[in-house]
């Protein structure tokens, strides 16, 4: 199973708040919304019922003066009732349009027009007909005529009023419901958002904590490491140049016990010695590569300059010309670069490369050497540091067809004291490629070898531009 | 007759004396070899000979690391003293310190030599370094030389 990374978590967990906030604030923005909507329908139902309320109460007035009029003839009365019906119509005209885009009350309110204007055309007519004429009966008849007209608009006016009173209560609960459950709901909300704020907030100091105590063990033994290494380094050479002392001693005396009493060993007292003195050379070259290793670890190059590497090479070709001679080997070459760097150590590389390029020939054909040369980028280099991916290189090849080795010692070649040959078979003390590897550390760059047993290797250096 | 220039040799360690009296044993020259193990031997010794006795020196073989007094010190005061500067001083160290052989020729040592791993390189250096210093140059003083 995949193992949760804090990382994967604290995406996890930002996510998950970020949508549940945005999930949260809607439904929270919706019910703001509901409650504004319902609190204005509330009024607005109320404006309705009480316009529908007041229509009624005009309807009424408007007969009270009809009748007033009737049976005192006075025109103030007729006068009054005109006013009120035109109150009436203005009335009624705001309950229509207060009613527009309800369609429920719409229905009920047009059926309210109705019956309220059925009855003031009755009123209009009755005005019209009766106002002349002296009729004792009259008030009677009217009332008469006049009954259900009224009793029409009163039930619908009613059955409107029951209606918008009972839609006013729903609405009202409704409404009464967002506005406890809102402030609460938005409580929530801040309690939720706040909890998950302290809980990633938790998440990301544990994190920062935990990697500032990595960062401090990392230090502190990146600290020992150079320590320990730097100790190494200095251990190399005290001992490389401490053994020196006996060594030269030994190599020394055996050379005088032989110049001096010679000639009082028998042939294999001569012969042990002999094997005395070449085991003490082979300590010797030891010595002195481990020093010489251990001199380029410890140097670090303080100020490079541009170095010719056309220069180095024809000065190894120059070291070598005897072996290169004896051997006949063939040497081809590109044009190499210019590049920054310690020109000393540059040269020892290719002596090195090249001393063993001429050293392991295969010994059925004629040795050839190619070096060549291309620019190349960082990217191509196999384990090379992340940093270093969008540098650009030189990439410098050299290639034999000697002896070759097996691919998977290709990176124990470079260890201090590798060696693939016995002793008898190749010299050498196995510290030539540690110290080119060296080098090139040294140099910021990086050191690869490929081979195959039989058909020779090739190593490839890359230093940066 | 005056005597042969004496050869003076400063070094702490046994074996080497031992070998480089081996090599001047070897070599059969005229003049006496003399051993010291240190710095202040070494200038008492030339003080006897050159200022008191008729004893001269013509060369000083010096190791640089030693005791009480190293070969550097030794060197500084050699090469600041009036009747003892144009003494040949030769160093013969293990050393092969760039900054050991800068210092050396830089407090007039008249030239560095770092010891051989062979009894036959000691021989060479041996008669070299005598040839050179009794045969070849002229010295502010007579000498007896032997010819090889």
């Amino acid at each position: 199973m995949k193992k949760i990374t804090p990382i994967l978590l604290s995406k996890i967990i930002l996510w998950i708040t970020l949508s549940s906030l945005v999930i949260l604030f809607y439904i929270f923005y919706v019910r703001l919304q509901n409650l504004i909507e319902y609190g204005k329908m509330v009024e607005h139902t109320n404006v309705i019922k009480i316009k529908t309320e007041q229509c009624i109460s005009q309807l009424k007035s408007s007969e009270v003066r009809l009748r007033a009029f009737l049976l005192t003839r006075d025109t103030f009365f007729l006068q009054s009732l005109d006013s009120s019906l035109l109150d009436l119509k203005v009335t009624l005209n705001e309950v229509e349009v207060l009613a527009k885009g309800y369609n429920e009350e719409l229905t009920l309110v047009n059926m309210f027009k109705n019956a309220i204007n059925n009855h003031v055309d009755f009123i209009a007519y009755a005005k019209k007909n009766y106002s002349t004429r002296q009729d004792s009966g009259i008030v009677e008849r009217i009332e008469t005529m006049e009954k259900p007209l009224m009793d029409h608009a009163m039930t619908i006016s009613r059955y409107l009023v029951n209606n918008l009173d009972s839609k006013l209560k729903l609405r009202e609960v409704i409404k009464n419901q967002y506005a406890v459950i809102t402030p609460l709901f938005l409580i929530c909300l801040l309690i939720i958002s706040l909890l998950l704020i302290v809980f990633a907030w938790r998440i990301i100091v544990k994190e920062l904590e935990k990697r500032a105590i990595m960062q401090k063990e990392l230090d502190y033994n990146l600290e020992a490491l150079k320590r320990s290494n730097s100790e190494l380094e200095q251990f190399a050479y005290i001992a490389s140049h401490d053994l020196q002392e006996p060594l030269r001693k030994i190599q020394s005396f055996g050379n005088l016990l032989i110049t001096k009493h010679g000639n009082l060993l028998d042939e294999e007292g001569k012969s042990m010695i002999e094997r005395m003195q070449s085991a003490a050379e082979r300590m010797q070259t030891l010595i002195t590569d481990l020093l010489a290793y251990s001199r380029v670890s410890r140097e670090k190059i303080v100020a490079p300059h541009k170095v010719d590497l056309n220069i180095s090479l024809g000065m190894v070709k120059d070291l070598l010309s005897e072996e290169i001679n004896t051997q006949n080997v063939r040497i081809t070459s590109d044009m190499l670069p210019v590049i920054n760097g310690n020109d000393t150590q540059l040269l020892q590389l290719f002596q090195n490369l090249l001393s063993n390029a001429i050293k392991f020939t295969n010994g059925s054909k004629q040795p050839e050497v190619k070096i060549k040369y291309l620019p190349a980028d960082g990217k191509e280099i196999k384990g090379i540091k992340p940093a270093d991916k969008n540098k650009k290189f030189h990439k410098i090849t050299i290639m034999d067809n000697g002896i070759g080795f097996d691919e998977q010692f290709s990176e124990k070649i470079f260890e201090i004291f590798q060696r693939l040959h016995g002793v008898s078979q190749y010299k050498g003390s196995g510290i030539g490629l540690a110290i080119c590897k060296r080098i090139i550390y040294n140099h910021h760059g990086y050191i690869t070898a490929t081979g195959k047993t039989g058909e020779g290797a090739q190593f490839t250096i890359y230093l940066p531009e | 007759m005056t005597p042969s220039p004496a050869i003076i040799i400063a070094d702490d360690d046994q074996d080497d004396r031992l070998l480089l009296q081996e090599a001047f044993n070897h070599i059969k020259i005229p003049n006496p070899v003399y051993f010291t193990e240190n710095g202040i031997e070494l200038l008492q010794m030339l003080e006897q000979n050159d200022y008191h006795h008729a004893q001269k020196t013509g060369l000083i073989l010096l190791d640089l690391n030693m005791p009480m007094k190293n070969g550097f010190e030794a060197l500084k005061e050699i090469k600041s003293n009036e009747q003892l500067m144009h003494i040949p001083t030769v160093i013969y160290t293990t050393s092969s310190l760039e900054e050991d052989i800068i210092s050396s020729y830089r407090h007039g040592a008249n030239a560095y030599i770092i010891k051989p791993h062979s009894f036959q390189a000691i021989l060479d250096i041996v008669v070299t370094v005598y040839k050179f210093w009794f045969s070849y140059s002229k010295m502010p003083y007579q000498q007896m030389i032997k010819t090889f």
